[in-house]
């Protein structure tokens, strides 16, 4: 190659482009005609890849003579002729305008992710996927930085990278940096994706708008109804915008809609039926909506709609009186994310206060009214326009509903079940233990005292009764045998331990299994170690298995 | 003496939990030298409960059963010593590798036994709205919906990582005392306090009529919710 090639760094082909190392293959090709100059095959041997292509951290080939080519003793002279930092450097920076410009990143941005990864690297240019991933983890955080609509999702495919690699990276540059970045917005993400199917589908532009400030309405509520949080928030971008397409009567095809804004057709389903179950469940708590279900929820959405953000108007105008808290002008005006933020804050002020900030807060914005509200049935009459429903219902302030998290109600079904099953271990035990008490009783010497004959037949009706008894009893306690279960029993042998109930109830059985398993003794018996050891007869059989030699796996069976 | 039994539940020490609710240990990791050269090809050969693939690992992962605890043993004759449920736990589980150890005829010895790691968990049985507590405790916390469902908190004093997710469901871990582990979690209850959606509506002891009244019905969750979002529970 290669030494003319190297050293001019000009594709001796074409004459324009520039000979650069492949690090996926380990050659030396153009990157503008293509031309692969494979000298350094002949040099290194067809064995030898500067970058393996699986190869996560790449390797880094340093000026110290360590690393792949070093080892084949190739490496020091050949990277010196080669001024190897310029071309690691030129490679990164290709590999930066490459994937900005299929993210379309704005021109000052690549400038900051140039600074970013100068930073970051401080000189050392290296080769092999890891930079690759680095480069999207910076572009990341410089659109991050200006909240523009990007997801870790398509960093992730144009790097061609898993979500964790990058979201690995993600963390890292963060640390290093010490940048600290605003909270991930997807209002920006659903109004990227409205104009995108607008564009696609002919909307005009008042009916775009319009979309777009449902959304955000309905963005915020499911935050404030737990629908958002904890979850990835572009399944629930999707959902809203299905949802919002549905009020207004546009035919979106909800994969198409998923695909906009890159999310799991399974999950932003799943997040539409939740969405969905929380506004019938908001449209149930008004007088009229005893009607509403998720399958006529399509006939009430767009006065639904209209109901929450009226509704939603009055509580921020409230929180805004209330708030004690500078904020930012925008938390006010479209961030369901800084919305939320400024919640938590008034939470801070009103705890003391035992003043909770909850979706009930702001769906209904004052409590204690419904009863009266319910008693009139003024609603319930046909024929009113959404209009006049809507202010009355504002007048009344009738809705109080709750949202909770699903991951909570989950939790919370567990923890009833187990304290079913909790109770049940200690009625089981009280039963045992009475069994026993009276089987003690019986064993005992009876009083040598003659039964007197004339109450022979009530001695035999009592003993008929207790045959009954015992013979139901036995009917029960099968029952019970036959309803116990593995948990059943573990609760059982911990209750008899005295184990913390709290600790059972949370479903802590290992630990507490764990702890209170043991006899606590620190003596170790070595017979108690006899069944770890394999006897010479066994050794000697696995010697003759495996030629222990060159034998490089052993692992006993299980 | 059964009704001692039954009624078991140690009351919470509320000087030292002021929050009621004790962190479980769930994970306790330790390291020992066992202070020589070790040949794994020989103990993974000799031992029933060790496993050795240098190809995968360059260590013998060795299990016991009582305490049901993992270790990794290297050449030097270093070992990491995992799964245990507390300290005392950990050090026996340590020793008997040891032994194990000696008994394949190695010189092994028992120094420097040090806690590692310990890790609890526990259920504050309130929601969390992670957003409002990664806005108002930015410094400390990283909330990254898309990568992990959990808000990640950096406690500095004592140093523990916090992982809060909105089920109410907390896991501590960092500590190399287990009363770091409780320390951290009284430290960070007011604040999960301000941020959670309702008050507390489990009840605390549903047990302690038992003795009086043995038929009660199993508490419905449905009831329980129903009774929570009419706000009737005691705050």
């Amino acid at each position: 190659m290669g030494g003319a090639a190297m050293a001019a760094d000009t594709c001796e082909a074409c004459g324009v482009g520039t000979v650069v190392m492949d690090t996926v293959y380990g050659i030396m090709a153009c990157d503008s005609c293509g031309r692969v100059f494979d000298d350094v095959e002949t040099f290194l041997g067809a064995h030898h890849q500067a970058g393996h292509v699986m190869e996560r951290g790449g390797t880094f080939v340093k000026s110290t003579d360590t690393g792949a080519l070093a080892a084949c003793g190739l490496g020091g002279s050949l990277f010196r002729t080669a001024n190897r930092e310029n071309v690691n450097r030129r490679d990164v920076m290709n590999k930066m305008k490459e994937i900005g410009a299929i993210l379309r990143v704005p021109h000052e941005k690549v400038e900051d992710v140039k600074f970013m990864l100068e930073r970051l690297l401080e000189g050392e240019w290296g080769q092999g996927r890891w930079i690759e991933v680095l480069v999207g983890a910076c572009i990341y955080v410089a659109i991050r930085q200006s909240r523009l609509p990007l997801t870790l999702v398509e960093v992730a495919s144009s790097v061609d990278c898993g979500i964790v690699e990058l979201g690995r990276m993600y963390r890292r540059v963060l640390e290093s940096l010490e940048l600290e970045l605003p909270e991930t917005d997807p209002f920006v993400f659903m109004e990227r994706a409205i104009s995108s199917l607008a564009l696609s589908k002919g909307i005009d532009r008042d009916l775009t708008r319009v979309m777009s400030k449902q959304g955000s309405l309905l963005l915020e509520c499911s935050q404030q109804w737990f629908i958002i949080t904890g979850r990835r928030p572009l399944p629930v971008v999707a959902a809203v915008l299905a949802l919002v397409a549905e009020a207004n009567q546009i035919k979106f095809d909800f994969d198409d809609v998923v695909r906009e804004v890159y999310s799991h057709p399974r999950t932003s389903r799943m997040r539409l039926t939740e969405l969905k179950e929380a506004l019938v469940g908001v449209g149930q708590k008004l007088p009229w909506g005893k009607d509403i279900t998720v399958k006529t929820l399509d006939k009430h959405l767009p006065f639904l709609l209209k109901f929450l953000e009226s509704d939603m108007k009055r509580a921020k105008k409230k929180s805004c009186s209330v708030s004690l808290l500078p904020l930012p002008q925008r938390q006010h005006t479209r961030s369901p994310t800084k919305l939320e933020s400024s919640y938590a804050q008034k939470g801070v002020e009103s705890h003391k206060s035992n003043m909770q900030p909850s979706a009930s807060d702001c769906i209904s914005s004052a409590k204690g009214t419904s009863a009266t509200g319910r008693q009139s049935g003024l609603f319930l009459e046909d024929g009113r326009s959404v209009e006049l429903k809507l202010v009355e219902a504002l007048k009344r302030k009738e809705v109080e509903w709750q949202a909770w998290p699903k991951s909570f109600l989950v939790g919370a079904d567990a923890h009833c079940r187990r304290r079913g099953k909790i109770r049940a271990a200690m009625e089981r035990i009280r039963l045992a233990k009475q069994g026993l008490l009276l089987r003690v009783d019986n064993n005992q010497p009876k009083s040598s005292l003659p039964v007197p004959s004339s109450d022979s037949k009530l001695r035999d009706a009592e003993r008929s009764r207790a045959k009954r008894r015992k013979v139901d009893s036995g009917l029960s306690l099968q029952k019970i045998k036959r309803e116990l279960d593995w948990e059943d029993l573990v609760i059982e042998y911990l209750l008899l331990r005295g184990v913390n109930h709290t600790q059972l109830e949370d479903g802590y059985y290992k630990a507490a299994l764990g702890v209170h398993h043991m006899q606590s003794t620190d003596q170790i018996d070595d017979d108690e170690l006899i069944p770890y050891l394999r006897s010479k007869a066994e050794v000697k059989m696995l010697r003759s298995l495996h030629d222990v030699g060159d034998a490089n796996l052993l692992t006993p069976p299980v | 003496m059964a009704e001692a039994v039954l009624e078991g539940s140690q009351p919470v020490d509320l000087a030292k939990h002021p929050s009621g609710i004790i962190p479980t240990l769930q994970n306790i990791v330790s390291t020992v030298n066992m202070d020589c050269r070790l040949e794994l090809k020989t103990i993974a050969l000799h031992a029933r409960n060790a496993e050795y693939n240098p190809k995968r690992f360059a260590a013998v992962i060795m299990r016991i059963r009582e305490p049901k605890t993992t270790a990794l043993i290297f050449a030097s004759g270093k070992m990491v010593c995992t799964g245990a449920k507390s300290e005392q736990q950990s050090k026996l589980a340590a020793r008997k590798y040891a032994r194990i150890i000696q008994k394949l005829g190695f010189p092994a010895q028992f120094k420097d036994f040090k806690i590692q790691n310990i890790v609890g968990s526990c259920d504050v049985k309130f929601p969390i709205r992670l957003e409002g507590l990664a806005y108002a405790h930015g410094h400390f916390s990283s909330y990254e919906p898309e990568l992990f469902p959990g808000l990640i908190y950096r406690m500095k004093q004592p140093k523990i990582v916090l992982l809060i997710f909105v089920s109410g469901k907390i896991v501590l871990t960092g500590a190399k005392v287990r009363d770091e582990i409780y320390e951290a979690f009284e430290n960070i209850y007011p604040v999960l306090t301000e941020f959670r959606k309702i008050q507390q509506w489990y009840v605390p002891s549903p047990y302690s009529d038992l003795t009086l009244d043995l038929h009660v019905a199993k508490p419905n969750c449905t009831d329980v919710l129903k009774t929570c979002n009419s706000g009737r529970m005691p705050i």
